[in-house]
């Protein structure tokens, strides 16, 4: 085990550095003098030139500012805003935990639906069967930015059960209310996507041999089904989740953009169009940081639940 | 006598730890034939492979028609040189056409690869066909619209087409049914009469070679076991392992579980 | 029937017919013609100037000779997703293009040479192929500012490499095969066996994977269109309208955004059916 995690953790520190380094350099690749590329050519104070000069190191040579710049990094300083006009951090604090919100709940509702939908699919077989298939085909084909505004018409506008957009008062509750079709929203493709999966695995577990015999023993189908078709026909779901939470990390920046909903992805956006680097590499840092340790997270998961790729691992 | 045609000395492969071709030697003579034998891998398609420049061999020389062949050729150039001198027909009749490409096609595209102006690949096409004993309509025809037997017909043809000095056969009859494989090595043995062509006849089966060759190799492990004249060796054998190999042949009057396992 | 058999077959079945795609193939493949169709001849098909601005028709709905409406400019609904269908085409056409190009060519150097470069290339697949190309695009945007090429050349950064994963592993399967180590035995230069033969067999996984991949770029390309990283307004572009109909939509005149969202959805769907029928149809899943 802890030469599994430690290779594990390892090689998510080797991609968070790379990251990190390829982050840097994006400044260099750009057209025009890096200061220009860091004020995004607006007119700027000669004040903040210097900060700025300061903050990216610009005249020492390249690997002394790549690791200046990384030690600020390391201790929350992302530099200034060009767009924002002022500190990247202080755009970031409000907008995490609102982003984490955001996909967690997303997250459960493609586990909690995903699964269930594709466990019943299988299961149950025949006209259900077809019928949700053909549906999640179907869905795993909108993407957010299409989903979120169909949510937003018929739920928010023709039927009023929910808000449409934004986060509300800040009270729980109406946090919760406004969180719910943006998370659906986000979960809608990809718990699609996990449904037909989960289908196809728990389909195939059912066909294999040792199920076939454990039902000829008399063992009772519940058991079956619970002990050896469910176990190992989720196992694949696992392996997907990786790129699944990728996906949603990513799909932030639609939905939020749709939702007009204040958090990373939308922020994201953002600056990108006002070219504003500091705060792009801000975000893709955290976005990065966030997919390689969430990937970590289901890599020891797997360990834990699969006993083959324990006994590889060993 | 005259000059061999084929010169291996000491041949030796090496697959990691594995030595799947350890110091074998030979000579085939101009028109000549060798067969080698063994079971399944003790080492026979490494050693095709190797006289091919399809495997490098870790240690040892090969000559082919005086000039030194020991490694892959290097660019197209000395390949299409060597092709001249050296083919091979697989084992596998399903896979060794380009399932895409006519028989006739096929024969075509070696012709022209070999410098054959294109007016005059049509007949050669034409004749080989013949000479493998197939009509001339199978020219159009795809692998998939043939048998295996018509297929490994067509891949003799092919290596025939630049009429080379010697043919590797690497169990091209294997994957047969037993009428064909005799069909198939009648055939050999009338084209050898016609061309002057040489062979080496690779088989775990003693009776295919029986037939075909003059000399006999019989490998195990990698290594030479034994050799000699076919008819010497397969009739009085004097290395256990060849008779082991004679005995597991099925032959009138076999009687189950009688003979040797392996 | 010995493996080989069984290959062969398989391989024989690659020359089925088109009636082996099903009602819902045809069905994939008839939208796809008809959305051709459009992004060839939009301009002459719209009943109306998409591009004329007239603000006492904002948000109008359908009327006669307007069957869709207006959008909140004013503009003819219907007229601006006609033409837009030849901006939502061209960026996932050249993205398809590229990489599948670029894909094919790796995968094919990688399965060849074997090898170091393919253990080089296999790594550098892998790596890529875990970096989401959005934030990629979102990246290159910043950098070279907003625009179609941008997004697409960091898109075909992405997609190569997926597509050459997939690829690799079907041409050395392909480059395993003994006609082509007969070929090379025969003096064929690498060349010649690996573009006049390898290359043709692999063609049905190359073009059904292509076509899948068209539908994945149709709706990433107008992802960042909607984001405002891609093709920029006012090209009448289904991406771009779906961001430009948001504040109508939540004023209660969804048209522009859903029709815009639709269409996108549905070249997504058609591609996507399209090309799993024709990897079944031709074995090549
Ligand atoms: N490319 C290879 N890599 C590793 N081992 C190989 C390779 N090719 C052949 N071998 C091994 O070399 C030995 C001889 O194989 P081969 O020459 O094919 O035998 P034969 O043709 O007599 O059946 C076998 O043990 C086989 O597994
Ligand atoms: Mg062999």
């Amino acid at each position: 085990m802890k030469s599994f995690l430690g290779r594990r953790i390892l090689l998510g520190v080797v991609t968070i550095l790379a990251t990190t380094f390829l982050v840097h350099i994006a400044l260099y690749l750009a057209p025009g003098d890096p200061i220009d590329v860091l004020t995004a050519g607006k007119p700027t104070t000669p004040e903040r030139l210097e900060a700025l000069r300061a903050q990216y190191h610009l005249d020492d040579p390249f690997l002394t500012r790549y690791f200046s710049w990384l030690g600020g990094v390391l201790h929350g300083d992302f530099g200034q805003s060009a767009a924002f006009n002022t500190d990247v951090l202080t755009l970031l604090t409000p907008r995490v935990p609102t982003t984490i919100l955001l996909v967690s709940c997303a997250f459960i509702m493609i586990m909690a639906f995903g699964l269930s939908l594709g466990i019943v699919a299988a299961l149950r077989g025949g006209a259900i069967d077809t019928a949700s298939m053909a549906t999640a085909t179907l869905v795993a084909a909108i993407p957010a930015f299409v989903s979120s505004f169909l949510l937003i018409n018929v739920f928010a506008l023709r039927l009023g059960w929910l808000p449409a957009i934004g986060l509300g008062d800040g009270s729980p509750l109406d946090t919760a209310r406004h969180l719910v079709l943006p998370s659906v929203a986000l979960a809608l493709a990809a718990g699609a996507f996990v449904a037909r999966t989960t289908r196809a695995s728990v389909r195939a577990e059912l066909g294999r041999d040792h199920v076939a015999t454990a039902t000829v023993r008399g063992i009772p189908r519940r058991l079956v089904i619970s002990r050896h078709v469910l176990r190992n026909g989720l196992l694949p779901i696992l392996s997907i989740a990786g790129l699944l939470l990728a996906g949603l990390i990513v799909g932030t920046a639609f939905v939020e953009q749709a939702f007009a909903i204040e958090g990373l992805g939308k922020l994201l956006v953002t600056a990108a169009r006002q070219q504003d680097l500091a705060v792009v590499q801000a975000v893709t840092l955290i976005l990065v940081v966030a997919f390689v340790v969430l990937n970590i997270l289901v890599d020891i998961l797997y360990w834990y639940l699969d006993p083959r790729v324990r006994s590889e691992a060993a | 006598m005259t000059d061999p045609l084929i010169v291996a000395r000491n041949l030796r492969k090496e697959y990691g730890d594995l030595v799947a071709v350890d110091d074998v030697s030979f000579e085939v003579a101009p028109g000549g034939s060798l067969g080698i034998v063994g079971e399944s891998g003790s080492g026979k398609t490494t050693v095709a492979k190797m006289l091919v420049g399809l495997e490098r061999p870790t240690a040892g020389r090969i000559e082919i028609a005086g000039t030194d062949c020991s490694a892959p050729a290097k660019g197209w150039r000395e390949r299409s040189r060597r092709a001249q001198s050296l083919q091979i027909v697989f084992q596998d009749p399903y896979s060794s056409l380009d399932p895409r490409q006519s028989v006739g096609d096929a024969l075509r595209e070696v012709l022209v690869v070999a410098g054959l102006g294109r007016d005059r690949t049509q007949a050669r096409a034409r004749e080989l066909v013949d000479l493998v004993g197939m009509p001339e309509r199978v020219l159009g025809s795809r692998p998939s619209a043939l048998s295996g037997g018509q297929r490994q017909r067509v891949a003799i043809a092919r290596a025939l087409a630049t009429e080379p000095r010697c043919v590797i056969l690497d169990e091209s009859v294997a994957a047969l049914d037993v009428s064909i494989q005799a069909q198939i090595l009648n055939l050999l043995a009338d084209i050898r009469e016609r061309t002057g062509v040489a062979y080496i006849l690779v088989s775990h089966d003693l009776a295919v070679v029986r037939h075909v060759t003059d000399d006999v190799i019989v490998m195990r492990y990698g290594a030479i076991v034994e050799r000699g004249q076919t008819g010497t060796v397969l009739d009085d054998p004097q290395h256990p392992y060849t008779q082991l190999l004679r005995e597991s042949v099925p032959r009138p009057g076999w009687v189950p579980g009688a003979g040797a396992t392996t | 029937m010995s493996v080989a058999q069984v290959a062969s077959v398989v391989r024989t079945r690659r020359r089925s017919r088109l009636s082996h795609l099903g009602v819902i193939g045809w069905l994939a493949l008839a939208v796809i013609v008809v959305f051709v169709f459009v992004a060839a001849f939009g301009e002459a098909l719209a009943p109306d100037d998409p591009n004329a601005i007239d603000i006492a028709y904002a948000n109008v709905g359908p009327i006669p000779g307007h069957p869709l409406g207006f959008d909140d400019l004013g503009r003819d609904l219907l007229s601006r997703l006609l033409v837009g269908a030849r901006s939502s085409f061209v960026g996932p056409l050249a993205l398809v293009a590229l990489s599948t190009v670029a894909g094919t060519t790796l995968a094919l150097i990688a399965a060849w040479r074997r090898g170091w470069t393919d253990a080089t290339l296999s790594a550098g697949f892998d790596i890529a192929f875990a970096f989401p190309g959005i934030l990629l695009a979102i990246l290159l945007a910043t950098l070279f500012g907003a625009g179609l090429a941008v997004a697409v050349i960091a898109l075909t950064l992405a997609y190569t490499p997926s597509l050459g994963r997939l690829l690799r592993a079907t041409a050395l399967r392909e480059t395993g095969m003994e006609y082509v180590k007969a070929f090379r035995v025969m003096g064929y230069s690498d060349v010649r066996i690996v573009v006049r033969h390898v290359l043709p067999n692999l063609m049905p996984f190359i073009i059904a994977q292509a076509i899948i991949m068209f539908g994945y770029a149709t709706l990433d390309l107008g992802g960042l269109s909607f984001l405002g990283l891609g093709v920029q307004p006012p090209t009448a572009d289904w991406g771009v309208m779906v961001a430009a109909g948001a504040p109508a939509l939540l004023q209660g005149y969804p048209t522009q955004t859903l029709a815009a969202g639709t269409c996108l959805v549905l070249a997504a769907v058609a591609f996507g059916v399209l090309g799993d029928r024709l990897a079944r149809m031709w074995g090549v899943e």
